[in-house]
């Protein structure tokens, strides 16, 4: 198995556990990486550090996101998330993550909770970049 | 000897193929050249909605995906970034073989059978008489033109506060689809408002579409399946390849695909059109008597001007001002995805300050769920996650308002043709006046402000550039003084005898309100002025 594909396969794990949050139905990891040999992308030393950086700590993902979703949306680690979310999204078993068939009353405190949230991670998330 | 044909049409968009048809049903042969890209993707329309899909479809990535993953909206929004897989056929090879260059421009272009035609929003508006007089058409003929136009693709409406500006006079329409719960909602708001609203010029109501809401031969009726970025296998929405299938059997009517026609000349009454095959690239003659161009206004610039070899002259071009405004209508947050949404309009808002018809700018009312977060999420400023958890809560609220603004010339909107290593390149340069600016976010804020009083309220405005409207106009602009680069009202290009233009090129005026349905009509008459001249 080539490199390549192991960083793929690394990559795709990480992503889901911080996308999904649930068991990868088995096929997403592999679907995942047969996009990723359909892209090219253009990765530069920062793009690269980035990556490397988020599979040795996943638990950052969040915060290096967040930053980078608001200052930095043409970052490699952004696009092969939004691959990755795509694919996730056309996946049948997990539909439920992305229609909503209930209503939820909760459903505003927890926007209210993820709002506050995410200004810590931007900011958590610069901090981190700054050293990577 | 080579063959004369009698009529050689270019371009099998919605232009091409009403005055395809007018022709042929008038006993004229013709031959239509076309690039005539077709759609290689998966075309398979489950018989299901777009929710079920979702559900149960085991291969729906490839469906919403596109083979080799290809469809994923990755990069930079652009104009047709929004197109889905099934769609974006109308776009290819289009930068290769229709150079194009501008800082402030961005148009889409197409070279597919059918035209952009394929991606039509399907509304259909007919010009008031001052629209008709500032764009130069002629307002007496148009009006039978409309209708015919409307009787052959079937129009669905209701005769509400829009209709004056939708159908106007129009008879025949079909009752219009029913709307989901997003448009109900601004309906209901809007009868409680609409005192304070007329006052103000703005009035609300169902669009009219070129969509059926009734069998009517081998298309049928619209079955609300959400598909309607996916597909029209059911041809309930109209579009042009309908036409031209049909016309295919008919003995006076030839197809011919793979031709891109390059320049034309006309001689002792002769028209000979030069074209390139797209698949080996050969240069192929067609002879014929009389020529109709009708491949879109920004193709058929070019080609005129590749004809008459003028390069780097300026010619005037024209495209609406567009912009569209995300909305949300805070009772539907985190509410239950609706099982009966429709991705075509849900409602047309006509602001028309003065009353009179004429200036006025007009917002087309979407719902949005079938194209999904993916196209959205990377907007927000926020990670996956966490953009996640609102667009979860937020898309079954989200209202998607656009706006387009009437277009008059200026010198600053303009268009020329380079010459570069034997090979042309169209170049616009289009600017708005301070005036047009300042005017357009004015209105701009009045739509909105139209729409808080419907209890939906703007997250933001966008604004896509200049061309991103997909409407181009006035080229070659309509004019009586026989001027070279223009038209006579009888849509034949001045100082030719026998080449016609059938797009929108002569139009001097581009109204606000959906453009395509006065395009088939005046498709429709030159297609008849090129019958009486023989």
């Amino acid at each position: 198995m080539s490199s390549s594909v192991n960083t793929c396969e690394q990559e795709a794990r990480v992503f889901f556990n911080y996308l999904l949050k649930s068991n990868s139905p088995p096929d997403l990891v592999s679907l995942y990486c047969k996009a990723c040999a359909h892209y090219a992308f253009d990765i530069n030393a920062k793009d690269e550090r980035i990556l490397k950086y988020v599979l040795k700590n996943p638990a950052t993902i969040s915060c290096i996101d967040a930053a980078l979703g608001f200052s930095g949306k043409n970052s490699v680690l952004r696009k092969k998330l939004h691959l990755f979310f795509s694919i996730a999204e056309t996946h049948k078993d997990l539909s439920d993550k992305f229609i909503i068939s209930k209503k939820t009353k909760i459903s505003f405190l927890k926007m209210a909770f993820t709002g506050i949230a995410s200004l810590f991670k931007i900011l958590t998330g610069n901090i981190i970049l700054l050293f990577i | 000897m080579s063959t004369v044909h009698e009529y050689i049409i270019i371009g099998s968009g919605c232009t091409g193929a009403m005055a395809a048809q007018t022709l042929v049903e008038a006993g004229a042969k013709v031959l239509m050249l076309d690039v005539g890209i077709k759609n290689d993707e998966n075309k398979c329309t489950p018989d299901r909605d777009f929710l079920k899909i979702r559900k149960t479809e085991n291969n729906q990535t490839e469906f919403f995906l596109g083979k080799d993953f290809k469809h994923i909206p990755i990069d930079k929004i652009g104009t047709g970034a929004q197109l889905t897989p099934q769609r974006k056929f109308m776009i290819e090879r289009v930068s290769e073989l229709m150079p194009f260059v501008s800082q402030n421009f961005f148009p889409m272009e197409s070279l597919a059978y059918g035209g952009l035609g394929n991606g039509w929003g399907l509304g259909c508006c007919v010009f008031s008489d001052a629209e008709m007089d500032a764009a130069g058409l002629d307002k007496n003929k148009m009006h039978d033109a409309y209708q015919l136009v409307a009787d052959r693709i079937g129009i669905s409406c209701e005769n509400d506060d829009a209709a004056k500006y939708t159908i106007g006079a129009l008879k025949n329409y079909s009752p219009s689809i029913l709307p989901d719960k997003t448009g109900a909602l601004l309906l209901r708001k809007y009868e409680k408002q609409k005192k304070k609203l007329n006052s103000n010029g703005f009035f609300l109501g169902r669009p009219a579409l070129a969509l059926l809401t009734t069998d009517r031969d081998d298309r049928k009726k619209y079955a609300y399946r959400d598909l309607d970025f996916y597909s029209d296998e059911e041809k309930s929405a109209y579009r042009p390849w309908i036409t031209t299938d049909k016309l295919k059997k008919e003995n006076g009517f030839e197809y011919k695909s793979g031709f891109l026609v390059k320049e034309f000349s006309e001689n002792n009454g002769l028209v000979t059109v030069l074209t390139q095959n797209t698949n080996t690239n050969e240069e192929k003659i067609f002879k014929c008597k009389k020529l109709i161009l009708a491949s879109s206004v920004l193709s058929t610039v070019r080609i005129v001007l590749n004809s008459y070899k003028k390069y780097d002259i300026t010619l005037p071009v024209l495209s609406n001002h567009y912009c569209y405004v995300p909305c949300i209508q805070p009772s539907l947050l985190g509410g239950v995805d609706d099982e009966m949404k429709v991705g075509f309009a849900q409602l047309s808002l006509f602001h028309d300050a003065d009353n009179t018809n004429s200036d006025v700018a007009m917002a087309s009312v979407y719902s949005y769920r079938s194209l999904m977060m993916m196209r959205l999420i990377q907007q927000l400023p926020l990670s996956y996650t966490d953009a996640q958890v609102f667009l979860r809560y937020m898309m079954p609220a989200l209202t998607i308002m656009g706006i387009h603004f009437p277009e008059a010339a200026s010198a600053d909107k303009k268009l020329w043709l380079t010459k570069k290593n034997d090979k042309s390149e169209l170049y616009i340069d289009y600017q708005f006046s301070e005036l047009e600016i300042s005017k357009n976010k004015i209105r701009e804020k009045q739509f909105k402000s139209a729409m808080r009083k419907l209890s939906c309220y703007s997250i933001k405005t966008i604004n896509p550039g200049a061309g991103s409207s997909i409407h181009y106009a006035g080229t070659l602009p309509f004019s009586n003084e026989k001027k070279i680069f223009s038209l006579s009202t009888d849509g034949r290009l001045n100082g030719l005898a026998n080449i016609f233009v059938a797009d929108g090129s002569g139009f001097r005026y581009l109204p606000a309100k959906g453009l395509t349905l006065s395009l088939m009509a005046n498709a429709h008459l030159v297609a008849l002025n090129a019958l009486k001249n023989e």
